[in-house]
């Protein structure tokens, strides 16, 4: 019997909801039991427990946007995506009163304390997580820049909060009138110590990444955090060695939180392919691994040994693994 | 014999260069020089390079006539260790991303000039280090507070408190000095056997 | 559990210092085995039963002289026991909440914590505090938040930072450490300040215990156990003083090792701290004379068994070289006894 997706989870309730702009919902998130949510640090995530129609248990990672000094709540912003899993569309269904489950922060992208300069690049919806981190570096008296694209003015809402918030160091562009940011010229003659963080979609993460190297920089010095989207695939069967159970992987539905829905934890952190804390060993298999991560070297994907429950799924058949 | 088996010592790289710098900052003490020279040599003809050189030297080692012609752009030199970390924090202060830091010479000298690249955040991905010459070490004083330079014996008397001191194989980089702990704490006059440090 | 402290206690000459039965009884006996070598001994620091691993950190009948015996050894020397770097402060604050939260939660008769947004209003009635202030402005405190703390709090606090995929010294509070400097270790690397370790590193065990360290999560501490000994109750035990207490290993004979020789057992329960990302590596020391631990006499035998097998490399890191034999000498006395 499936116990739902919320098994391990935090119990909160949707305090605030509140749509910036278009296909962009903003959620506020308080304790069921009244209290303080865990503390967190800028560049956290939490994952949200997600219940759909047929029996389905997802889990989305979201950054945190509020404060990290204030723990009374966590603010959260959604984009819709139409063609997606159902995720987010659950999200922009939720009303003021609804219950979640929400997991405790993890930070993979925290700033970094020696740094002399951080430069923040940003677009999209990766704006969310400068919002905790710009407080903190503001309260450490840290130097600061954050160079943020919108496609349109209309499409600004979150930006102009942020330089509501931060004044003088937040440089908006908007890209549909003015074209994409220069890079280079962002990277260009920086101090010694400078620190940049990309938050945005995949090919803005390349394009800073290699004019960064371009320019000398090193790994060390460049930051960046990618939301991997959930692909969905098809349905398959996922079979545990040790404990003998099957349990049926929905075509939408990761393996992992399959195995979450089923009060079997195991560890992760990233959910997107990157930090390796899931990483499963496959006994046996008559169907392919559809490996969807970054971990795994090409080797161990190509000899489907390993793979990774968070992102990657198999295409069809019975997969057995060592759990 | 109280202080055995302890392993601990830095980890030295040798000097190769960093293909993507865009400034190649090439900096060393007494017997450095040789390793400076290589690398020169090896770093890719028209890339910037700028080169700074103390001639302080325990062992009385000088390279700088050497270097000086070695050298394909800026150079400058240094009678002391001091005078050239100085040099090099005013010179990191100015410098920009893109920067690579290379040090060659005593141990004492390379933990000098890391203390300044820790205060601009060089990282290991950015700063190279190679030991060159004796391996005399610095010592701090755990009951005291002083340093003792060019320490070759494992048991020696402090430049400070003048307390027997036995050198602990622990090296710290944030003081960029071994520790030095009085040798006879528990039976005053029982030292340990005298003997040289693997220098 | 009832709370009964000692307000009369001294880590120094002239020592008073005992176990009472019920602390005795409740001692973290770090032995499962007759004979010891280090291994990768975490395990997650879940509370159980009444004991020590009752609380998120335990306190005892022995806080009140642990407290003033730290601050006796911060006033007698000044920046030689409690260290941070400049960069420390956002966990200086995550450890001084965690702590704060622990105590007013496990011992909520003599620990008191209210909150008004980031207006905080703490209560010691142990020490007599009632102080109020703004969490995350340092002006508001007399002192740095993890000196303000940690002088409140049980046992040594060392604060590491995550960096580079190992974790660095950042701070330190170690009035009780045994043999190493915290000046000295500041800034070190995990492979680093556990260098002098003997056997250790060979057998994999710092490797294997990084990366568990460096998947440790928020509100999912593990804890370990770590032990030595020390000739007198005397918690300050630093490589800077080791001239004041290096002549008692010379005292131990087999016929007072009983009273002399204390067994020093290290409970280390590592928490990762969210806003910093940092991880607080507490060692909690608990301490007994041989001679009340040999009134059990399965403790006794397990003693005489695991220090008279000990690898003389353990001997020698553990400080132990001059008076092992009369220690073990001593404990030949209870290697037969039945329970």
């Amino acid at each position: 019997m499936n116990a739902g997706s919320s098994v391990g989870l935090i119990p909160v309730i949707v305090t605030q909801v509140e749509d910036v702009s278009p296909g962009v919902r903003l959620l506020r998130l308080s304790p069921e039991d009244g209290h303080y949510l865990p503390g967190f640090s800028g560049g956290s995530h939490i994952t949200v427990g997600i219940d759909l129609d047929g029996d389905i248990h997802l889990r989305n990672a979201y950054s945190l946007m509020s404060s990290p000094y204030d723990t009374s709540h966590y603010e959260i912003a959604v984009r819709r995506m139409d063609s997606g899993r159902g995720g987010s569309r659950f999200m922009h269904r939720l009303r003021e009163g609804d219950r979640l489950g929400v997991s405790s922060p993890v930070n993979l992208f925290p700033i970094q304390i020696h740094g002399k300069l951080h430069i923040f690049v940003a677009g999209g919806i990766g704006i969310t997580p400068l919002f905790p981190q710009l407080e903190e570096l503001e309260r450490a008296g840290a130097a600061f820049e954050a160079h943020v694209s919108c496609r349109t003015s209309e499409d600004a809402t979150l930006a102009h909060r942020l330089s509501g918030r931060f004044g003088s160091n937040i440089n908006i562009r908007y890209t549909s009138e003015t074209g994409r940011q220069d890079f280079a010229a962002i990277l260009s003659r920086r101090p010694l110590g400078s620190h940049v963080y990309i938050c945005g979609p995949s090919a803005m993460i390349a394009d800073v990444r290699s004019t960064a190297r371009a320019l000398g920089w090193s790994n060390s010095h460049v930051h960046y955090e990618q939301f991997v989207e959930q692909k969905t695939g098809k349905a398959f069967d996922l079979k545990l060695a040790r404990s003998g159970l099957t349990l049926r992987v929905p075509a939408q539905v990761s393996p992992l939180e399959v195995l979450e829905a089923n009060g079997i934890s195991i560890p992760y952190l990233c959910r997107g392919g990157a930090c390796g804390q899931c990483e499963t060993r496959i006994l046996q298999s008559d169907c392919g691994i559809e490996h969807n991560d970054v971990w795994l070297s090409e080797s161990v994907k190509a000899c489907n040994s390993h793979f990774m429950p968070c992102i990657s799924r198999a295409d069809g058949g019975v997969l057995v693994i060592d759990l | 014999m109280l202080i055995t088996g302890i392993k601990s010592r830095p980890v030295y790289d040798r000097l190769t260069p960093f293909p993507e710098a865009l400034l190649h900052l090439v900096v060393g003490q007494g017997s450095g020089g040789t390793a400076m020279s290589r690398l020169i040599a090896e770093i890719a003809p028209g890339a910037d390079i700028e080169v700074m050189y103390s001639t302080e030297s325990f062992t009385g080692q000088n390279h700088l006539a050497a270097l000086k012609d070695a050298a394909p752009g800026r150079f400058d030199w240094f009678a002391s260790n001091a005078a050239l970390s100085q040099a090099l924090h005013d010179r990191l202060s100015q410098a920009f991303m893109g920067t690579r830091l290379y040090l060659a010479g005593s141990e004492s000298f390379i933990g000098l000039a890391m203390k300044v690249a820790r205060q601009f955040d060089l990282n290991a991905d950015e700063v190279l280090r190679e030991h060159c010459g004796s391996l005399v070490r610095r010592v701090w004083c755990v009951h005291c507070d002083t340093y003792s330079e060019n320490i070759t014996q494992r048991v020696f008397s402090c430049s400070g408190c003048g307390k027997p001191l036995v050198v602990r194989d622990h090296y710290s980089r944030l003081m960029g000095a071994f520790m030095g702990v009085q040798g006879d704490a528990e039976v005053p006059g029982e030292l340990p056997e005298a003997s040289e440090l693997d220098t | 559990m009832q709370l009964e402290v000692k307000t009369d206690e001294s880590f120094r000459v002239p020592y008073r210092f005992s176990n009472s039965p019920e602390a005795l009884a409740r001692f973290p006996f770090p032995f499962p085995d007759d004979s010891y070598m280090y291994s990768v001994n975490l395990e997650p620091h879940v509370r159980t039963g009444s004991g020590v691993f009752a609380n998120a950190f335990d306190i005892d009948e022995h806080y009140v002289g642990e407290c003033a015996d730290r601050a006796r050894a911060l006033a007698e020397q000044p920046g030689v026991h409690y260290v941070s770097l400049p960069h420390m402060m956002q966990a200086q604050w995550d450890v001084l909440e965690l702590i704060m939260e622990s105590y007013a939660g496990d011992f909520p008769q003599v620990f008191e914590l209210r909150k008004q947004g980031a207006q905080w209003n703490w209560v010691n009635r142990l020490l007599g505090i009632d102080d109020r202030f703004t969490f995350g402005d340092p002006a508001s405190l007399p002192m740095e938040p993890f000196e303000y703390i940690s002088r409140q709090a049980q046992g040594d606090w060392v604060l590491l930072e995550e960096r580079d995929q190992t974790l660095y010294i950042g701070a330190g509070m170690t009035t009780e450490r045994a043999d190493y400097s915290i000046r000295f270790d500041l800034g070190m690397s995990w492979h680093e300040f556990h260098g002098p370790v003997p056997l250790a590193h060979e057998l994999g065990v710092f490797d294997k215990a990084l990366k568990f360290m460096l998947r440790l999560r928020t509100n999912h501490p593990v804890r370990r156990l770590n032990w030595t000994t020390t000739v007198f109750p005397r918690l300050e035990t630093s490589a800077e003083t080791l001239p004041d207490w290096g002549p008692n290993r010379t005292m131990v004979t087999p016929d007072n090792a009983g009273e002399t020789v204390h067994l020093r057992v290290e409970l280390q329960p590592l928490h990762r701290l969210p806003r910093s990302n940092a991880i607080v590596f507490p060692i909690r020391t608990y301490l007994a004379p041989l001679g009340e631990l040999v009134t059990n006499p399965a403790w006794g035998r397990r003693l005489y068994r695991v220090m008279s097998s000990l690898h003389q490399e353990l001997v020698d890191y553990k400080g132990m070289t001059r008076y092992h034999a009369a220690m073990v000498q001593y404990l030949s006395r209870f290697a037969d006894a039945s329970s």
